[in-house]
């Protein structure tokens, strides 16, 4: 289960980043529009972290049910997202701070365990 | 119950009169919409089992494969050619996109069956 | 397609086309969807509806488990030709044994005598005759009193249209990337299409992945030539090569259905060794001494220790107490989805107690590497509980994509409808069909839960029964939706439904079945997530309710006050 939610926060964090590359939605989290050179940074880090998060699944899990795991991951990562920013967009920084920490948190255990 | 319900309760009291514009639907129309289900439904899927047997026999040197692959790939090819007539603006191209490639497979189908 | 005939853009045909070939049958493609959600988990389904198995617990470690089966089959069944036991686990807390009689086929896929023991205590228990989950399972694919072969075609053309409607979908869908975060709620239409638009996209991979898959499922039904073509001995032999490939033989060519040595006659009756079966069968009864099992415990300990968190699974004991008794032990989860339903098994010698095989690599080739990956998710075959929480709940995120798509079709003609002053036949008919599947397949759902428990265990054709329940409620929730005004229709099926989900757990309690805090003070999650659930899905629909009861559309609610007022006002003005 671990496991799964290191994956869950990791798609999390990377949809968050990929959210905050546009600036529609830069407005509602933020209430401004960054400048342009966010908009490719937060793009590129969030796929890379998306990237992470598909590696560790297959690391864990194997080829075939890794990839699978990561892809209904993402729809539930993404629809959290979805919802937050429909109703709470604000909190959205929140969540990008506390994703950190629980992915941190997760990585740390996993190494001891 | 099921024909007609008044959503506006107060239709008759309302002194002002409302322009209903009915659209006329031509019979040729609906006529046209019917012809291209058909055209997709039935003739997309004789178009795409006739290629799930041309692929098959085109490789039977790995026959499990072929098959599976054919039959795969005849379903993509199915929905496909669904897309496609109803993409296209000309009714008259949709039938021949269908029925030209139909006819091309069936000849390659005898031909096939022939020589194996 | 205009009516005018002028030329569109590909996004507008596109736009057209999905939406006709969503409606024409997407009330069957809910029914589909929720039968098929629900599937996912058919056997804690059916384990709540049979009360008689709660009382069993996973409490004992498997080896207890292990030799009180044993014990059972040694008293009862001495002499059948095999013995299967299936352990408990996560979705099942009973210990599940299938006896083979003498005369049968030890390696046969089914038949055979079902006994169920109670994990702790050993006794046999005796559930009710219900068809639990798997008559959802099979309404899902097979709908219910058709031909087998109509059924399938149905709902093969219903597959079809979903996967035309996918498609055409995404060609519509402009602003995919841009709008994947977008939801804006409370603006009506918009909303409506924002959600039917998040989640269709969201779970997109999952949805062409089970509509590809579903195709593929059906396909000796629907796309039978290739297989024909190429094996015109059939279905079976097909597969039978298949497996032969998958071995690492090689085929060498398609006219060996006739002719060829590998698949020869005994392999025709599809079990993997009918001749050396048969043979066996005679030198085992000619050799009636019994000799004993060898220690099964040491054998379950081998396994556990190899397989780690992979539990084992069951036992297969061909031939007991015989001198060619052989003991295949299989673990619970696939370790990979490109090998159908290929559990880690271990086969051992049933009187010598050694190892004498573990299965080798199968040599998977491409085509049928991307068919079992998709079937397998479809079918969530040998997938760990993680795994089947994603694909059911990503299930729900289609069935809700179906639902509001067909909402969103009505909503989008409302005002043109009330600017009419009545409503047509054909919005009319989707209204009511709407409710009828959306609420109404929900209610009867419930209803067939509900006909589970209160008809009595001693009733004859029982299960039937349950089904002609569920179909019967169903029927009463299309008339009710016909004979209803649209929104009060709505509102009363969405609360009937809501109170019928809450009272679950109080019905499981009263009925026989073990109360919701009992089984999840024991962990018997199988129970206890069947009631939280049912819960879950109450809140939801009650939820539902009262933003319907509160949503507030413009010109349609005129209080009887109102009215008169209004009236008045012209007939006074008016003039």
């Amino acid at each position: 289960m671990i496991d799964f939610f290191l994956i869950y926060f990791l798609c999390l964090l990377g949809f968050l980043h990929i959210c905050f590359s546009m600036s529609r939605h830069q407005q509602q989290v933020f209430q401004k529009v960054l400048q342009e050179k966010y908009n490719i940074w937060y793009l590129i880090t969030g796929y890379s972290i998306l990237v992470i998060a598909l590696a560790l699944s297959i690391y864990q899990w194997g080829k075939s049910i890794g990839i699978c795991y990561w892809i209904g991951t993402l729809s539930f990562a993404a629809l959290l997202i979805l919802w937050l920013l429909s109703y709470y967009p604000i909190h959205l920084k929140l969540v990008n701070q506390f994703s950190r920490v629980i992915i941190l948190a997760l990585l740390v255990f996993n190494l001891l365990a | 119950m099921l024909t007609t319900e008044p959503c506006n309760l107060i239709a008759e009291e309302s002194s002002i009169k409302r322009k209903v514009k009915h659209k006329v639907v031509p019979a040729k129309y609906r006529w046209m919409i019917f012809y291209r289900f058909i055209l997709a439904g039935i003739g997309g899927y004789i178009l795409s089992a006739l290629a799930c047997v041309v692929l098959s026999y085109l490789f039977k040197a790995h026959p499990v494969d072929a098959v599976l692959s054919a039959t795969m790939l005849a379903f993509i090819i199915y929905v496909s050619v669904f897309i496609w007539v109803f993409i296209n603006h000309s009714t008259q191209r949709a039938t021949w996109g269908v029925v030209i490639p139909s006819v091309l497979l069936f000849i390659f189908y005898w031909g096939l069956k022939g020589i194996i | 397609m205009r009516i005018d005939g002028n030329t569109e853009s590909p996004r507008q045909s596109m736009s057209w086309l999905h939406t006709w070939a969503s409606l024409i049958l997407g009330w069957l493609l809910y029914a589909i969807f929720v039968t098929g959600t629900l599937s996912f988990f058919q056997n804690e389904i059916s384990i709540w509806m049979k009360p008689e198995l709660h009382q069993s617990i996973n409490r004992k470690d498997q080896s207890q488990q292990l030799q009180s089966a044993i014990v059972y089959l040694q008293q009862n069944a001495p002499n059948a030709s095999a013995w299967n036991i299936n352990l408990p686990n996560a979705r099942s807390t009973t210990t599940d044994i299938t006896i083979r009689g003498e005369n049968e086929d030890p390696r046969a896929r089914r038949g055979g005598d079902r006994v169920i023991l109670d994990s702790v205590t050993g006794e046999k228990l005796q559930p009710r005759e219900t068809r639990g989950g798997s008559f959802l399972y099979r309404f899902h694919f097979e709908l219910y009193g058709l031909p087998r072969s109509w059924a399938r075609w149905i709902v093969g053309i219903a597959t079809v249209l979903m996967f035309v409607a996918i498609i055409s979908g995404v060609i519509t869908h402009k602003k995919i990337f841009k709008d994947f975060f977008t939801f804006r709620s409370g603006k009506g239409q918009r909303s409506w299409l924002d959600g039917h638009n998040a989640t269709a996209v969201l779970a997109l991979p999952f949805h062409i992945m089970i509509t590809f898959s579903g195709l593929l499922l059906l396909m000796y039904s629907l796309m039978p030539y290739g297989v024909s073509a190429l094996f015109p001995e059939g279905r079976l032999h097909f597969l039978q090569a298949q497996r032969a490939q998958l071995n690492g033989e090689t085929i060498r060519s398609v006219e060996f259905a006739s002719s060829s040595q590998k698949l020869d006659s005994s392999k025709r009756n599809g079990h993997g060794e009918g001749e050396k079966g048969r043979l066996n069968k005679e030198r085992s009864r000619l050799e009636v001494k019994n000799v004993p099992l060898a220690d099964l415990t040491a054998m379950l300990a081998q396994a556990q220790k190899l397989w780690g968190d992979n539990t084992v699974a069951s036992f297969n004991i061909i031939s007991p107490n015989r001198q060619n008794s052989e003991v295949e032990i299989r673990a619970t989860y696939s370790e990979s989805i490109l090998n159908r339903a290929i559990v880690p098994t271990l086969i051992f010698n049933g009187v010598t107690g050694e190892l004498i095989s573990q299965p080798q690599q199968l040599k998977i080739s491409f085509p049928i590497g991307i068919y079992n990956t998709v079937t397998v998710l479809h079918e969530a075959r040998g997938v760990d509980l993680v795994l089947r929480w994603l694909l059911f709940f990503s299930g729900i995120l289609g069935t809700i994509m179906v639902a509001s798509g067909l909402i969103l079709w009505c909503v989008k003609r409302a005002p043109q409808q009330q600017k009419q002053g009545y409503k047509n036949f054909g919005y009319r008919l989707v209204e009511v069909l709407n409710i009828a599947s959306i609420s109404g397949l929900l209610i009867a759902t419930a209803g067939y839960f509900y006909a589970n428990r209160l008809i009595p265990v001693t009733t004859e054709n029982r299960s039937f029964l349950e089904i002609k329940i569920f179909f019967i409620v169903w029927l009463l929730t299309l008339l009710h939706a016909a004979l209803r005004p649209h929104r009060n229709a709505w509102l009363e099926q969405l609360l009937f439904g809501a109170i019928l989900f809450c009272v679950i757990p109080l019905l499981n309690a009263l009925t026989g079945g073990r109360v919701i805090w009992s089984s999840i003070a024991e962990a018997q999650w199988v129970v206890a997530t069947f009631d939280l659930m049912s819960l879950a899905l109450g809140m939801i629909l009650l939820f539902i309710f009262y933003k319907v009861k509160n949503h507030k559309v413009a010109g349609i609610h005129k209080t009887k006050k109102n009215i008169n007022l209004e009236s008045a006002a012209m007939r006074g003005e008016g003039q």
